[in-house]
């Protein structure tokens, strides 16, 4: 058993004892008695009890701590030493602290400086990524587009040829209708003989055959306006033919270039990418290095404001160390005050 | 009796007339030339022609009419005209020439037909001196109508005669 | 039978009189109620109904008075007409039914009515019958000059004009008529003015004209109605009654100018009796000749024997001309039969029509087309592979029909050439008197059948192979007597078919060839060197040649110089062949062979160029490629080939006609051997396309008389192929070279 403990259990065992007292009388005179002899008769009792407790307390304490005070001057002194070297060692950390506090905010401002910087690049560097990105899809489209518009140019090509081949086959047609026609009036005309032969009796049959080489007339120059009519239409279909054929030759090339172009912007797409993404683990790092930077000023200031609770607490505790001192009667104050 | 003398008269009256009437129009070397339509027999579009051997150039051969075997002349080269390559337009038409025993069909081609014209006689005049293009004697004369002037032939003239006599010398 | 025409006449005229009424009774209409009155009285005079007769000419009065507006009351006058009218039909009405008229006054009534209005006197008529029996030839002129004296001149006048122009108009006509027999137009031009003439000279009392012209008018109306073929003898007799009434009508002109005194008339009964039996002829027995007639056509009797017969038979009443000429020993009963036959067909001929033969031709045109056409469609169904049965079935039928309606064509031309063998028989009877000799003529298979133009280019051969025979085959009688013949010679023609061919044999019994002296003459003629190895028939044919006739003497028959060698030339051209059989003592034998028909040859089908020419196949030696060695160019003279063991000029056809050939050296094309004119060459062509049956067609007026050309044909594409005439063309080659 320590002597705080023979301490402690000396004056617990007094103070309990006195509390164990009143508190004893306190209940049985309390209940007791004031069913037996009232409450102002109770209270008077009470404070005589209490009063006899502490009495009795102090005088049990005194003779304990004369008891221990010998031990207490010798800690105390060790006390007042060591916390001399704390308040000592203390002042060195806290100004170590402050100095390392100092530097890395410095760090921190020129990384955060930096950071934003990169912060700038990066975005620029995405904004031509975006673009880059754009121009690539642009490309695909305009690729897709271009293929689209080669396969319309390709079929109108062969509608083209096509109605060429209709409008032949049409002057077919009207050549033949030409030719049907030539033959009506000749057939007219021969009816027309033979009417002029019949005489009288075929005066009626003239005007007929004579209406009927009318319409075989008619019919005629219908087929031969429609013969000009589809040999202009066959010429303006080879001249578009003719065009459509130097337009897709053209658009090969077109196609070509393209092609070519495209690439280059497939590549420059990636490299852009690649660059990106580098700035954005630059970007990264630096951030790491931010935090840490900040972590570090941090943990500095704390540091520093630590040393400077421990050195406020070991001038606190040389002040304790003296106080105590002074209790237990000298021989360490001035330890204490040299210290302090 | 005096219905024959109106007919009689009708006769004169006719012969003093006789070139009016109708006639079957064609091309030849870009003139319009007419023939009497009781000439023409009928008008045919051209076929194969079988060349005949000695006969004059004009003589184009003969053609198979329905199984009839008919000769042809070709007009151009009757009139000493430029010879023309026979387009689809080309035609023949079978006239009846008066022979000396009976009619003689016979085929003439010409550039193209035109039309059956009905031709007063107030529209036709006389033939006038034409040079030497084309012996007048062939000319019944020449017609006025709405576009532009015929010419009237008396094919009987043009193939018959001194032609046919000629043909068979050459024959 | 003539009661029932007196009715139906009376019938129309009672119906024609319906449409009259008495004040449009004009002349045109009087003259036609006159031409019906008139056949009934004839009929009724025929038939000897009296009263029928009795009141026909009281009409006829009555009516002439009318025509010459002699009637003052002419409303009574017409009444009087219509009242004959009925009674007529009352008389012949009972003729029919009670098998007589009673005559109760009622005649007599109505004559005295018609004297009344006219002056007619019926006693007149009294003598009616002998007056018409007597007409005809009763025409005087004095009975012309005191009728004239009695009409109204200016009527006569105008008739006479009018007839002159009506006479004009048949003269014109009748011309067209015999060109278009069939025509009925041409008919009716000439029906109308003599019926014209008739109505006006009957009123006009001008009774030698009407009889005339009335005959001619009935005879006409018979060819209108299809009774009677328009023949030349009916032309001839038109012709010669339209100049016997221009005589009349002058005389008739003369009387009235008072220039001659109406002296002689012409003879008319002649003419007259000609139209009548023309007329009767036809309605008996339609354009039937007698049997005499065919008899002398035929060659059997002489004309002399057949008067004798027609005298001996009109002796004996009821005995016929052929019995007659039996039973008088003029002709045999083979003879009498067989024109007896004769006669029957020419009845049975009325089932026959006359077609213009171009209408035939045009007909044969295009049955050739048609069967060209068809062997198009057949080509174009074996293009085409058809399953459908129905339609190859009618195909077939269709084809079947087309070749039946091909032959039937080509067999339209065709006629039998008796007609040939008659005119043949008939030349060697004439022949026969001239020469003094006796000649019997038996004519064998008279009904084969040729193309009706070969009859007439087979002809003049026939004829000049008939003459020799006359001539130089048979013998005088007393020759054939010492030769221990009979008197009598004989001459068979015989015709038959055999291959296509018509053939025809001329055989006479007669002292035959001599083979010794035909020798004789062609080596004289330098014909031949000698006779060595001849066979005795290429000795005879060379009777052929020209200028060997063996005849000693040249008589007016045959042997002019000209000789066999014509008949060579002739059969050649038709494409015929000749052969010649004889025995000396027995006779000769001419056979010659024609095709059947000109229209159609056998050629072989050869190409120059472009063109196609036909070859006859008869002129046709061989068709060969010659080697190059048998070609040779002799400068100057003209190319030869060595074909058939020959060397042969040769002709390049190509070059002859102007056209571009696919072949220059003779090596590389064909050759035909081609004979023609007794000549043969080697003909040039590209190559030889096929054999074909061809229509031969000429190439039309125009251009006939090609040199080189026999005509053209109408090959199986529709187009024409032009047919080589061998001859010409040598002729042509000769002259060109």
């Amino acid at each position: 058993m320590t002597l705080n403990q023979k301490l402690l259990l000396g004056s617990g065992a007094s103070a309990s004892l006195i509390l164990f007292g009143g508190i004893t009388g306190y209940l049985a005179a309390g209940g007791y008695l004031t069913d037996v002899i009232g409450k102002d008769a109770v209270m008077s009792i009470l404070v005589l009890g209490t009063a006899l407790g502490v009495a009795l307390a102090l005088g049990i304490g005194l003779m304990v701590s004369r008891s221990i005070s010998g031990a207490i001057k010798r800690a105390v002194g060790g006390l007042a030493d060591s916390t001399t070297q704390v308040s000592a060692a203390s002042s060195q950390v806290a100004s170590a602290s402050q100095s390392l506090a100092e530097g890395a905010s410095a760090a921190a401002a020129a990384i955060e400086e930096t950071s934003s910087s990169l912060e700038e690049m990066s975005s620029t560097t995405k904004k031509a990524l975006d673009n880059s990105t754009f121009m690539t899809k642009t490309g695909d489209i305009t690729f897709a587009l271009m293929k689209s518009s080669h396969r319309s140019l390709r079929e109108t090509d062969a509608c083209m040829k096509r109605i060429g081949e209709s409008g032949a086959e049409a002057a077919k047609i009207i050549k033949t209708s030409d030719e049907i026609a030539f033959q009506i009036n000749l057939l007219a005309l021969n009816a027309a003989v033979e009417a002029a032969r019949a005489g009288e009796a075929g005066a009626g049959f003239a005007v007929v055959a004579e209406e009927v080489r009318n319409l075989a007339m008619r019919s005629a120059e219908a087929a031969r306006n429609t013969e000009s009519i589809i040999g202009e239409m066959t010429r303006e279909i080879k001249e578009g033919m003719a065009l459509v054929a130097k337009t897709l030759e053209e658009f090969y090339k077109m196609g070509d270039e393209g092609k070519k172009t495209n690439a280059l912007i497939k590549e420059i797409d990636s490299v852009m990418e690649q660059q990106a993404q580098g700035i954005e683990q630059i970007n990264r790092a630096i951030a790491e290095i931010d935090r840490i930077t900040q972590q570090s000023a941090a943990n500095a200031e704390e540091t520093a404001s630590a040393a400077e609770e421990l050195s406020a607490q070991a001038a606190q505790m040389e002040s304790l160390v003296t106080g105590i001192d002074s209790i237990i009667g000298g021989g360490v104050g001035g330890v204490l005050t040299v210290r302090l | 009796m005096t219905e024959d003398k109106i007919k009689a008269l009708d006769d004169k009256i006719r012969q003093s007339e006789g070139r009016e009437g109708k006639y079957l129009t064609f091309v030849l070397a870009g003139e319009e030339y007419g023939i009497g339509i009781l000439k023409v027999r009928e008008i045919i579009g051209m076929m194969t022609i079988t060349t005949v051997p000695q006969t004059p150039s004009y003589v184009k051969g003969v053609i198979n009419l329905r199984g009839k075997v008919i000769p042809v002349m070709d007009l151009r080269l009757k009139f000493n005209m430029q010879a023309m390559e026979y387009t689809e337009r080309t035609c023949i038409i079978v006239v009846e020439i008066t022979g000396p025993a009976r009619k003689i069909p016979m085929g003439i081609v010409v550039d193209s037909v035109s039309e059956v014209l009905n031709i007063k006689s107030s529209d036709i005049e006389e033939t006038p001196n034409f040079g030497s293009k084309l012996e007048t004697d062939y000319i019944l004369g020449m017609a006025k109508t709405g576009d532009g002037v015929k010419i009237l032939l008396d094919i009987d003239k043009v193939l018959n005669d001194e032609e046919l006599t000629a043909l068979e010398r050459s024959a | 039978m003539d009661n029932e025409k007196l009715s139906s006449l009376v019938d129309r005229m009672a119906s024609d009189f319906l449409f009259l009424n008495a004040r449009e009774f004009d002349i045109p209409s009087a003259g036609g109620l006159l031409n019906v009155l008139e056949d009934i009285t004839a009929t009724a005079d025929q038939i000897q109904l009296t009263p029928a007769r009795r009141v026909g000419v009281a009409m006829n009065h009555l009516l002439e008075q009318f025509i010459m507006d002699k009637v003052g009351d002419r409303a009574a006058g017409f009444e009087l007409l219509e009242g004959g009218i009925s009674l007529l039909q009352e008389i012949v009405h009972d003729c029919l039914q009670k098998a007589g008229y009673e005559d109760d006054g009622r005649i007599d009534g109505y004559l005295a009515s018609i004297g009344g209005l006219t002056g007619f006197r019926p006693a007149e008529t009294q003598d009616a019958t002998e007056k018409a029996e007597g007409a005809k030839e009763e025409q005087t002129p004095t009975t012309t000059a005191v009728s004239l004296q009695e009409q109204d001149e200016g009527l006569l006048r105008d008739f006479i004009t009018e007839s002159f122009e009506y006479i004009e108009q048949i003269e014109v006509n009748i011309l067209n008529l015999e060109q278009n027999p069939e025509d009925k137009e041409f008919i009716n031009a000439i029906f109308r003015p003599f019926h014209s003439i008739k109505g006006v000279a009957s009123f006009l009392n001008l009774d030698n004209i009407r009889d005339i012209s009335h005959s001619l008018e009935n005879l006409l109306d018979k060819a209108r109605n299809d009774e009677l073929r328009v023949s030349p003898p009916i032309i001839d007799v038109i012709l010669d009654g339209a100049d016997a009434l221009k005589s009349l009508i002058g005389q008739v002109r003369d009387v009235l100018d008072g220039k001659a005194s109406a002296g002689e008339a012409d003879d008319l009964t002649e003419l007259l009796d000609r139209i009548h039996k023309l007329d009767r002829g036809v309605e008996t027995t339609p354009a039937a000749r007698l049997v005499g007639e065919i008899l002398l056509e035929d060659g059997m009797i002489t004309k002399d024997a057949l008067n004798a017969g027609l005298k001996a038979s009109a002796e004996k009443p009821g005995k016929k001309l052929g019995e007659t000429l039996i039973a008088e020993g003029l002709a045999t009963p083979k003879q009498v039969t067989r024109a007896l036959r004769k006669q029957a067909e020419q009845i049975t001929d009325t089932t026959t029509i006359r077609v213009d033969t171009r209408k035939l031709d045009d007909m044969i045109d295009m049955v050739g087309e048609l069967v060209i056409t068809q062997s198009m469609i057949e080509q174009d169904i074996g293009n085409q592979l058809t399953t459908d049965r129905n339609f190859m079935r009618n195909i077939a039928q269709l084809f079947r029909i087309t070749s039946g309606l091909q032959r039937v064509t080509t067999s339209l031309r065709m006629i039998p050439i008796k007609q040939s063998f008659q005119r043949m028989s008939r030349l060697i009877r004439d022949l026969a008197k001239d020469s003094g000799k006796l000649i019997a003529v038996e004519l064998v298979g008279e009904d084969t059948e040729i193309d009706r133009n070969m009859v007439d280019e087979i002809y003049t051969p026939l004829v000049h192979l008939v003459r020799n025979a006359v001539d130089h085959g048979l013998e005088t009688p007393a020759e054939r007597l010492a030769a221990g013949k009979t008197e009598k010679g004989r001459i068979v023609l015989k015709a038959y078919h055999r291959g296509g061919n018509i053939v025809i044999e001329i055989a006479d019994d007669g002292r035959g060839l001599n083979r010794e002296k035909i020798l004789q003459k062609a080596i004289r003629n330098n014909l031949i060197h000698d006779g060595e190895g001849l066979s005795d028939q290429e000795i005879y044919r060379m009777i052929l040649l020209p200028g060997l006739s063996t005849a000693e003497r040249v008589t007016d028959v045959s042997g002019r110089g000209v000789g066999m060698d014509v008949v060579k030339q002739a059969v050649d051209k038709l494409r015929g062949k000749i052969d010649i059989f004889s025995s000396p003592g027995v006779g000769t034998t001419f056979t010659t062979s024609f095709p059947l028909t000109m229209a159609i040859i056998d050629g072989m089908i050869v190409k120059v160029g472009s063109q196609r020419y036909i070859l006859p196949t008869t002129a046709i030696r061989q068709a060969l490629r010659p080697a190059r060695e048998s070609f040779t160019n002799v400068v100057g003279r003209g190319e030869t080939i060595d074909a058939m063991g020959r060397l042969l000029p040769l002709v390049r056809l190509g070059e002859l006609f102007n056209i571009e050939t696919r072949h220059k050296a003779p090596w590389e094309a064909i050759v035909v051997v081609v004979e023609g004119d007794g000549r043969t060459k080697g003909l040039m062509v590209d190559e030889i396309l096929g054999k074909a049956e061809v229509v031969i067609k000429s190439l039309g007026e125009g251009i006939k008389n090609v040199r080189g050309i026999a005509g053209g044909a109408i090959l199986g594409d529709g187009q024409i192929g032009l047919i080589i005439d061998p001859e010409g063309l040598f002729a042509l080659s000769e002259s060109s070279s």
